[in-house]
């Protein structure tokens, strides 16, 4: 493939940005591979699928939102340990300017794995764009909790703040508007949901910032699981005071009805088979999660989520249309850490199959090694790591070395802090830069 | 004209000239496909601007001030042209086809570069070219539980069996 040289400024990436933004011209353009989304999984599939092919594989990621903002470490602006979003805000500029990846933004609306072919739509209009292979990293959509009557409710009234955004600033301000002596709710859906530890670290950093800012409110958690679902040890450390503050964890909880009311909302659920209530000034439900419409609509879904080969993450519905992150069924944590390394085990595999074995080698028993790193307080974090290795057709935890995965840190420290920004700022290098 | 317009222009001259021009180092190198090298700029005068002349080959990024990555893609050579407001310096680069070897174990290496850098450079320990003896042996301490065993890299190390932290050990050390 023959390209012009490019200018890549110190002073910004105005230039070569601005190439890959050119306006999208109706007549259908093709690609090698193209990527939807541009979350963990996807951008970093992206970046591997040129870096393996030596550039020489066409990729074009296709995502709405201008940046990527991240979920992980999101739950600091809550508290203001992060003063905003910004410092957790990513470009696709390096991807578009180191990488040579093809920059598209706007929505895919209808995927045609017969033909090897997408409807990519923008506000100007909408055309098709064919493949070799799909790659598809679309993240999750959120249900309704029972009584609520519209998705915008979580917009305005109660955050679930589970993709970070706009929502984790409203719940931010719901936080510091709350008077004390008040109660905040976080309900946990059953899992698979977002990120296993992820909820359980919201409750600590919550209740931590209320020690100081709201001495007699607390927080309480109502888990629709039947026992915390990562960490147990040490969250539940946590919950018992460990740490200076209290949650009043409850387990087992069905919710079976929010009544909204701005600053006084109700909660009604079910625990041990026994009806039961909570007031909350600040409301927090994490709905239960599943594959975007667009998975349901190509028919590449069983259940919930998208049921792939995790050799290759190609669907077992549909050839060439391959899954990663947390919408597919991989029978591992649904994070994002876990979502880049499906993305580098995709890539290899795509990259082996378009260009062949010079390129990337075929492999027959991928290993995946996760790590993350959960804050309890402003200045002290656990971490989590498993490793998980493929025996006929899927992924269980590995019982090499008489070792148990998953495994956790023995108690939460300063120096688990200070490790958690190396590995925050090093896992979205290897995603973003 | 008088004695202290003069000086000034001369003063001009010089800046513009072999003093306040920009050099770099090395003004060529050669880079295996999928390793890396730096090159180090100064003299610069006002906004430096990277031109690639083959952004396939070879892959720039800043890393401070006077430093550049420049990391091969495929086997090929590039110009890389340093140009201030002033005047142009210029890098060859020649990129090494890959030998098959950096192919083996590569992705299974890739579990580690969320925390070590892409290519095992940045994060924690720096990993690219280090010896594979020594990163196999330090691997093996952690995995048998030697060395730190209520840390995160044990915890890592015993999920692995002895062949992968093998093949783990021998992909670092062949890649820069």
């Amino acid at each position: 493939m023959k390209r012009r040289a490019f200018i890549q400024s110190t002073a910004g990436a105005g230039i070569a940005l601005g190439a890959s933004m050119l306006p999208f011209s109706a007549h259908a353009a093709s690609y090698n591979v193209i990527v939807v989304g541009g979350g963990m999984a996807g951008a970093t599939v992206a970046k591997y699928l040129k870096l393996w092919s030596r550039g020489e594989l066409s990729v074009a990621l296709i995502e709405k939102d201008a940046f990527y903002i991240s979920n992980i470490m999101s739950n600091e602006v809550l508290t203001g340990k992060r003063a905003s979003l910004g410092s957790l805000t990513y470009a696709y500029n390096n991807l578009t300017n180191k990488y040579g990846v093809n920059r598209l933004q706007g929505t895919v609306t209808s995927v045609d794995a017969t033909n090897r072919s997408l409807t990519y739509a923008t506000g100007t209009g909408s055309s098709v764009l064919t493949y070799d292979r799909l790659v598809l990293a679309p993240g999750l959509d959120f249900d309704l909790m029972p009584g609520m009557t519209s998705l915008s409710q979580y917009e305005t009234l109660v955050p679930h703040a589970w993709k970070a955004g706009a929502q984790t600033n409203l719940l931010r301000s719901q936080l510091l508007a709350m008077p004390d002596w008040s109660n905040v709710v976080i309900t946990i859906p059953l899992a698979p949901y977002r990120c296993p530890p992820g909820p359980y670290e919201r409750a600590c950093v919550i209740a931590d910032w209320l020690k100081t800012n709201k001495p007699n409110s607390k927080v309480i958690v109502l888990d629709e699981n039947a026992a915390i679902q990562a960490q147990a040890a040490n969250f539940q450390n946590a919950f018992n005071g460990a740490y200076g503050y209290r949650v009043d964890y409850r387990s087992g909880c069905t919710i079976s009805n929010l009544q909204l009311a701005a600053g006084a909302h109700r909660v009604s659920y079910i625990q041990a088979g026994i009806a039961q209530s909570v007031t909350a000034a600040v409301l927090n439900p994490i709905p239960p999660q599943r594959a975007p419409a667009l998975l349901v609509n190509s028919g590449l879904i069983s259940g919930k989520f998208a049921p792939v080969n995790l050799l290759t993450y190609e669907s077992t519905l549909k050839p060439g249309v391959h899954i990663i992150g947390d919408a597919c069924i991989s029978g591992m944590p649904k994070a994002g850490h876990i979502g880049n390394q499906e993305a580098k085990t995709c890539a290899n595999a795509v990259v082996n199959l378009l260009k062949g074995s010079t390129y990337a080698l075929e492999e027959t028993s991928p290993v995946l090694n996760s790590a993350c790193f959960t804050p309890v307080t402003s200045t002290m974090a656990t971490w989590l790591s498993a490793v998980y290795q493929y025996s006929n057709g899927v992924m269980l935890p590995s019982a090499q070395n008489g070792a148990t995965q998953p495994r956790s840190a023995v108690s939460a420290s300063k120096s688990n802090y200070a490790d958690m920004e190396t590995w925050f700022k090093t896992l979205m290098g290897d995603t973003f830069a | 004209m008088n004695l202290k317009v003069a000086c000034a222009m001369l003063a001009s001259a010089l800046m513009s000239g072999s003093v306040f021009a920009v050099t770099v180092s090395p003004t060529a190198l050669t880079v295996a496909s999928g390793g890396s090298a730096t090159i180090k700029v100064s003299g610069v005068s006002g906004t430096l601007s990277v031109i690639n002349s083959a952004p396939t080959v070879v892959i720039v990024s800043k890393s401070d001030s006077t430093t550049y990555k420049v990391a091969g893609v495929v086997a090929g050579k590039a110009e890389i042209g340093f140009k201030d407001s002033k005047t142009t310096a210029k890098v060859t680069v020649t990129v090494a086809a890959p030998a098959a070897a950096v192919l083996t174990g590569r992705l299974l290496a890739s579990n580690c570069f969320q925390c070590h850098g892409t290519g095992g450079s940045g994060g924690f320990e720096k990993l690219a070219g280090q010896s594979a003896t020594e990163i196999y042996g330090e691997l093996k301490k952690f995995a048998s539980g030697a060395e730190d065993p209520t840390g995160i890299m044990a915890a890592h190390a015993m999920g692995f069996t002895d062949a992968q932290l093998n093949a783990i050990a021998a992909y670092f050390s062949s890649i820069r």
